[in-house]
Parts: structure tokens; sequence; C-alpha cells
């Protein structure tokens, strides 16, 4: 029987990290892997007392945070590199774009871009002492961006994700409690085994936690996801994060989500100018589509181009080509594209001329070129082209689930972004710039230091 | 006479569920390389898989297993031609599907898709339809020859001891009275040949529709472009519950009437739910346990949908009807017939349909066609004349290849009781931070 045949195989003995210390053991199996057996009283910091870091100044953590770098990209003790190598062996990612989305993981740890972050969402003297203003009325008052307690739904699909969220967590001084998604177990916890390498004993170092549970298990959940332990649950992702976590939202338990979206192309007429344009729009949207073989909110998934069907076959040719290319977060194999996305493709491939599709179902790379917008999700390298009049038809398509937005010519841009956000869309990009971004200027629509902190005030 | 007649012969057999694999597999190999040969020239979907997973000779059962589709493959249509009234490109899209020529179909001024799916029945193409929550409709064809083999499927009602069609038995159907499901059209075919012909009960005499499906795939996408207005989602719930009062209503009046009639034989279709609200209230009339006719038949399935029963739920209910006869199957729409369950509560297998059992991923067997093995069900099914019929499910059975069994008293290859469901392959604790606008809306039009 399958569960026996499964036991018998050795599990990928995946690490936790309790409060900056490394806890090893492999007592709870969930399938191919085991963790050491969780001790959920192990994972809260009373109330009753500060977080380690609550008062340990935003220099010293940028400190801490820079040295970190450094020892991630020197890895002398081969944390970083072990981590990397699990994710490529044992994850969904193609192993080119985890070992170069593990070289560029440390980028953000400097100083320049550290205190970009924390001036451009917050600034430095609200984290460390009290700004002091009076009101209008003759009230003096001063606030705070008090440390706050999170609990952290970590998504997968990029190893960064795991890597702005130790920084956000660490700058807000706060507690951190890590949730380990089961598709990258290793990159929160190698990142901060780095930190304890370098001060073993720090405040920031003692202030996180980094564990696995499966999601929605009430024997954790339901115990940890309380008002009396933390602040907020900062969740990243889909309905599998947010379906267990909505029940725990509750006065003094707040959710800040990093909700699951969809990102869209609009290529206007201009692109058709000559071949060479065209041939760069094509690169340029291919760029935005591959971005983590296509599984990032950010990566396009639907084009809408200003052209007929006839127009846009050269261009969905050059696009297929560029799709096939490698990226920095990108490989030329693509993801291993789901049987019932496989058989959508290959059923649209019997409806010409009503829809055209170029490419192999094999995740190197498909485009398909039709009137409306197919009904499934594209993922692992599949473009829906879709052709409209003009780009203002296809404002329509925008909604609260769109996050970004890459516009050929950028002089399209101003006539079309407050239309697309008041549609919902939330970031308007030059069509070619969708990777990136999002640190010191708002992501998703908001700041997220900024609505990590707890704004406390003390009046006169 | 080939492989495959041989096959669908053996449904006149009285043995025909409890075959030894060492008769049938031979067969069905055979039959399977024939089907496959003259379904890969009629059907380029199915000669691109072969081709795209390198397969060109079957020289065992398992070498069918890349040949199988997911089950969302006959709903793989653009959403688009339904929501635009594009009843040719429909046609053409089912003409991919399937082996029949579409060309005797009449396209002109098709109304919705209901009257699309009645002008398919006219030719000839006896559609059979499924419905997601997504609100998007599988579309199954059957010929006149598939539908030949279910009425005879549908003669051994009540196996192993089955009943005879002598038009003896009150037919009382839970459910519409027509509608392109498979288990209305099979309902009919019991009540043509086993009902009294003035005493046939429905819980409807309307159709079922699937314009009210769809419905809910256009307002999903309205919402989804912020299109639909607040009332217009109300009203979408509202009509839902409007329809479920006046469905009370006459299952009220139908209890009445099985409980007037509990002293004939009568043949009650229905959901487990539907079944404990007709003993509740059988009660509290003052009928006692085991009042009812012994050739009356009680036939059921599936899941609870929500409703909550005790666990022993049907002890309890063949407590309380006596000792009545019973069908019950595993199956599913796209089979053409479901596996019957024998006295000891194990599903036994058709003869024409190859079940596998494959790994969690749906990818490779879950282990050798021998002894006792967990895994995912699929099938190919070698009946259909109008498809090629071999899906995937998402079922996670036990499936024993066991000649004999000290659990049984009846031979042959089955499937166990205990039948769950696989969460959607990809989903578990994966987190990602793509999504869909599908996790803004959903939950509001009880999807």
């Amino acid at each position: 029987m399958t569960d026996l045949i499964d036991r018998s195989l050795a599990a990928l003995a995946v690490p936790h990290i309790i409060k900056g210390r490394l806890v090893v053991g492999d007592e709870s199996r969930y399938g191919a892997f085991a963790t050491p057996a969780l001790d959920i009283d192990a994972l809260v910091w009373p109330r009753s007392e500060p977080g380690p870091a609550f008062s340990t100044p935003t220099n010293d953590i940028i400190s801490l945070l820079v040295a970190t770098g450094e020892r991630m990209r020197a890895d002398p003790s081969g944390v970083m590199r072990v981590a990397c190598e699990t994710m490529a062996a044992t994850g969904d990612l193609d192993r080119g774009v985890v070992e170069r989305a593990y070289q560029q993981l440390s980028h953000l740890f400097t100083s320049e871009w550290l205190e970009f972050l924390v001036e451009g969402e917050l600034g430095a003297d609200v984290l460390d002492g009290w700004r002091k203003i009076t009101d209008p009325g003759g009230r003096n008052a001063q606030y705070r961006a008090f440390p706050p307690r999170l609990v952290h739904v970590l998504a997968g699909n990029a190893p960064g994700v795991a890597a702005i969220s130790i920084i956000r967590g660490a700058l807000t001084k706060g507690v951190n409690l890590l949730k380990l998604p089961s598709n990258d177990l290793f990159t929160a916890t190698a990142i901060l085994q780095t930190m304890a390498e370098v001060a073993p004993d720090h405040p920031v170092v003692r202030s996180f936690s980094a564990v696995y549970w499966k999601g929605g298990d009430e024997a954790v959940e339901k115990y940890l996801l309380r008002p009396t332990f933390f602040d907020k649950l900062v969740a990243w992702g889909g309905e599998g994060s947010l379906r267990s976590a909505k029940k725990y939202i509750r006065p003094g338990f707040e959710l800040v989500a990093f909700d699951p979206k969809t990102s869209i192309s609009m290529i206007g007429r201009e692109a058709f100018a000559d071949p060479d344009t065209l041939a760069q729009v094509a690169d340029a949207a291919a760029a935005d589509s591959c971005i983590y073989d296509q599984s990032a909110c950010t990566s396009s998934r639907f084009q809408y181009i200003e052209a007929t069907m006839e127009e846009a076959e050269a261009y969905c040719a050059l696009l297929q080509t560029a799709l096939r290319l490698e990226r920095q977060t990108a490989s030329t194999a693509g993801a291993r594209m789901p049987p019932a996305l496989r058989e959508d493709i290959d059923s649209l491939r019997s409806l010409d001329p009503f829809y055209k599709v170029w490419g192999a179902s094999d995740g190197t790379g498909v485009v398909i070129l039709s009137e409306d917008p197919v009904d499934f999700h594209p993922e692992a390298k599949t473009v829906n082209v879709v052709v409209v009049k003009c780009l203002e038809d296809a404002l329509r398509f925008a909604s609260v689930a769109t996050q970004t937005v890459g516009i050929f010519p950028a002089s399209r841009k101003a006539g079309l972004r407050d239309h697309l956000a008041s549609a919902g869309a939330q970031r308007i990009v030059t069509l070619g710039s969708a990777l990136g971004g999002g640190v010191g200027i708002p992501h998703d629509g908001f700041f997220p230091l900024h609505r990590l902190v707890r704004w406390i005030t003390d009046e006169s | 006479m080939n492989s495959r007649q041989a096959l669908l012969a053996m449904v006149d057999l009285d043995d025909c569920f409890t075959l030894p694999q060492s008769e049938l597999v031979p067969l069905q190999l055979e039959a399977a390389r024939e089907l496959f040969a003259e379904r890969r020239e009629q059907l380029p979907i199915l000669d691109r898989r072969a081709r795209e997973m390198e397969v060109d000779r079957i020289d065992a059962l398992d070498d069918l297993i890349p040949l199988l589709f997911s089950h969302t493959a006959f709903k793989s249509y653009p959403n688009a031609f339904v929501q635009n009234g594009q009843w040719d490109r429909m046609t053409k899209w089912l003409g991919t599907m399937t082996t029949r020529p579409m060309d005797g179909v009449d396209l002109d001024n098709v109304t919705d898709i209901d009257d699309w799916v009645s002008r398919l029945w006219a030719a000839g193409h006896l559609v059979n339809t499924t419905s997601g929550t997504s609100g998007k409709v599988s579309f199954l064809n059957r010929s006149p020859v598939d539908d030949a083999l279910l009425q005879r499927y549908l003669q051994r009602l009540c196996w192993p001891e089955p009943i005879k069609p002598e038009r003896k038995h009150h037919i009382f159907f839970m459910g519409p009275r027509t509608g392109p499901y498979l288990l209305l059209i099979a309902a009919n075919h019991v009540a043509r040949l086993y009902g009294r012909p003035e005493s046939l009960h429905y819980l409807s005499d309307e159709p079922l529709r699937l314009s009210d499906i769809t419905r809910m795939a256009e307002t999903r996408l309205k919402m989804a472009e912020g299109r639909a207005s607040p009332s217009e989602i109300a009203a979408l719930e509202d009509s839902g519950r409007a329809k479920s009062a006046e469905m009370a209503g006459r299952f009220a009046d139908m209890i009445g009437k099985i409980i007037a009639l509990r002293h004939e034989p009568m043949i009650i279709t229905g959901g487990w739910a539907q079944m404990w609200e007709v003993m509740k209230a059988a009660r509290e009339a003052g009928v006692p346990n085991g009042d009812f006719h012994p050739d009356t038949v009680i036939q059921s399935g599936g899941g609870l949908k929500g409703a909550k029963l005790p666990a022993d739920y049907r002890e309890q209910l063949f407590e309380f009807f006596g000792p009545v006869r019973t069908q019950q199957g595993y199956g599913m729409s796209e089979m053409s017939a479901g596996f019957p369950m024998d006295k000891d509560g194990y599903y036994h297998q058709v003869p024409w349909i190859i079940p596998f059992v494959l790994d969690r991923e749906g990818v490779k067997p879950a282990g050798p066609r021998h002894g006792v093995v967990e895994g995912r069900y699929a099938y190919l099914d070698l009946s259909n004349d109008a498809r090629w019929n071999g899906l995937i499910t998402g079922d996670r059975v036990t499936m024993d290849f066991r000649e004999a069994r000290p659990e049984t008293r009846l031979p042959g290859l089955v499937v166990h009781p205990q039948i769950s469901r696989y969460a959607d392959i990809g989903e578990e604790d994966k987190i990602g931070c793509a999504g869909t606008i599908d996790a803004y809306i959903n939950g509001e039009i009880g999807a």
C-alpha cells in the first residue's frame, strides 16, 4: 500500500529554527519530508515581556543584516549552498532558476537598500523613537512605529519571498514566526541560520522562528493564531493560505494579505512600427511572462494587443520563440504543465481559426491567440494573446485580482493608469519591467513596513 | 465476434461482474489495442497525445495510462462560445471530441444551451452532461449504440439477484423528470423497463436546465469584470432559494405517496439525505420498521453533499426499510456503467471497463496489478462508440485484484467500500503569490 511504501523511503529532513536556535529531528512525517516535533509553547513570545529586539536601534539591525548578506554570499559553512541544492533537487522550479535566484538572494542585504527601504516606507525616526507633532487645536502628541508580533505565512514559489519577509520582520523589530510553505522548506531557515552564525545571541536572531506545520492544521493554528500571542497574520498567496487563516481573524488579530494576483500586458498598435520594434516588444513581453517560469503574481498571463487576428500572428510567433529563452528567473525547459491545462490547450488547437496556438504543450512556451480571453489560468509559460480594437477595450479585463499591468509603449501609460487603478489594478510598469521593484515603494497597494508595525501614540 | 464485442456481450451473462482476470485481461488488452488504433485515426487529440507520449504499442494494460485524460477534458471548450451563443463553434468543438460526424445538427436559431443540447439529441448525439461548481458543463457524446448498452446493463438492476423488468413497480425519482444527466437518462430507462406506466413520480416535471448552471458562470464572469450589481448577485442566490422552497413542498407530497404505497413494490431513487427524510416522516406517521414490500428497490449513492447524518445512516435506513432490494454502485457520469455493489459492500468490475490505480499525481501505476493497491482511480471504458473514454479521476480508492478474498462472498476484481477524494494535484500546502479572481468571488455565489 502507498503509505507503507512511503514510510520505507528516507524522508527529507527539514530543520526548524526556534527563537534563533537550530532544531533538527524527524518526528513529524509529511509524505516525502519530516520535521522535528512541534512544541507550540516554544513558538510564542509572552506579552508579559517585550520582544528581544523591541529596543534595538535600527542601525544595529541594518549592520546585522548587511553582515548576514556578506556571509550569505561567502557562505563559509555551506548553509546556503545546501539549501539551494535541496530546493533545486526537490522543488518545482528549474535548477538554473533556483541557482540564479540564490545568487541574487542577498542583494537587498546592503546598507543602501535597507536604508532606502526604511526611509521610503517609514522613516528611521519613528522606528527608533517618537515623532512629535502639534495639532491645529494646540494638542501635543507623539507617535512611533511600535514593534509588532507577527506570524508570516510564506509563499514558496520564489526564494526571495523568504528574504524580503526576514528583512521586513527584522527592520520592524518585532517577533516573527515564519510558517514555511511545502514548496520552499529551506530558504528562510538557511538565512536565519546564517544570521545566527554572524551574531548568535543577537536580539534580532532571537526574534525569529521558522517552522513547518501543515497549513490548516487546527491542532497548531487554533491555539497559536490568537491575539493574546500575535498581532497580525502576514499571509502570502492564494486560497490555500487564506482559507484557514480567515477563520482566526478577529479583533486584535489582523490580516495583512499579499493577495493572490494575476498580471497582464497591454500592447499598443505602435508595436507594429517596424520588425525590430515588434521583436523587442515580443522579448519584453516574454520577459514579463516568464518570471519564475510564470509561477509569480507578477508574471503576465494575458496580453491584450491592438491588432486583428491576422496582424497578431507574426507577433505570436516571435513571442513563442522569446518564451523559450533562458532568463534570470526563467528556464528553457519551463515548469511542468498540469495535465488539465495541457488538455485545454490541445483542445484549442483543433479550433482554428477561432483559436491559434504556437508551441508544444510541454512547458517550453505556448502562445494562444484569440478574440476572447481563455477561461483557464495560463501557467507553465503559457500566454494568451487577446486582440482588441483599442487598449481601452481591454480595461474591462483588469480587476481587483490584477497586480501588474505592463504597457507598451510607455507613452500610453498615463492615459490608462487611472482607469486601471479604478478597476482594481495596483502596479503599472513599462512592458518588460515587471520583475523587481516593490522595495521602498508600495507593494500590493500598500507600504508593507507601515502595515506591519503598530502605531502607538502618547498625547498630552 | 472481436474481443471488444465479446466483452460487451458479457452484459447478458449472469456472472458478468465476477469473471476472473485470466478471462478478461487478454480480451481487454486485445480490445484496447484495436480501439486505440481506430480512435487515434478518428480523434486528432488522441493521436497528438499518443505521439507526444510516444505510445505506439500496447503490450500491457499499463501502457494505456499515458493515453488517459483528466476529467476536465470534456469541458475543454472556451466558455466564450457559450456566453456569446456561438453554437456552431461549440458544435465544432464537440466534433473534435467525438467519433461521430456533426454535420447533421440543425443549428438554425438556437436559443440557448438547452436548445443546443436538444438539437444534438435530435441528430442522434445523445450527449450527457455534468456540471462542476464552476458553472462549466462537460459534454460527453453518446451514440444510440452506447444508449442500447446502458439499457441492457440496467436489466441487471439489483445484481447479484436482479429483479425482472415486468413493469410492476411504482417509480419515485427524487429529481426532475428529464434532463441530459446520465442519472436522469438512466432513471427514464429504469422507469420504462420496470415502472407501472400510470405511477411514475418525479419531484419536478420541468426538465433540468443547463442554462441555470451556465447562468452561474455568466454571473461569475460579470462579477470578475466588476459588471454584476449587488442585486444581480442577490437575485442569483434568491432564485436558488425559491426553487428549493418549491421543491420542499413537492418532496413532502412525494413522501406521503411513498408511505401510502409502501405495501406495493416501488423503485425509490434519491440521495441518502432524502432517504433519511422519508424515514423520519414515515416514523412520525407511525410506520414500523420493515413495513415495505420486499420487492421494493432503494437506489441511492453518492456523497452526503453536506447533509449531517449519523455515521451509521445506511444501517439505520436499511433497518427501517427492512428486507428490501437495493441498487448501489461506484460510478461517475463519464463511465458507461457503474461498478455494482455486492451484498458485502464491494464494487465489482464491469467487464468492458479497465480500471487503473495510479499514484497520487495520476502519472504512474501505484503498484503492480495484483493484490490490494491503493491510489488514484483511472479507467479506460472500451464500450464507448462515440468517444475515447479514458479518464483519470480525483477519487482515492482501494482496488482488490485478488480473484477471491475472505471479506466477500463473490469473486472478481473489486473496489473496496472506502472511497475518498484527493485534494487537487499540487494544492497541498504549496503556497504561491499568483492567483485569480476566483479567490475574490468564491463563496459569494455558493461555489
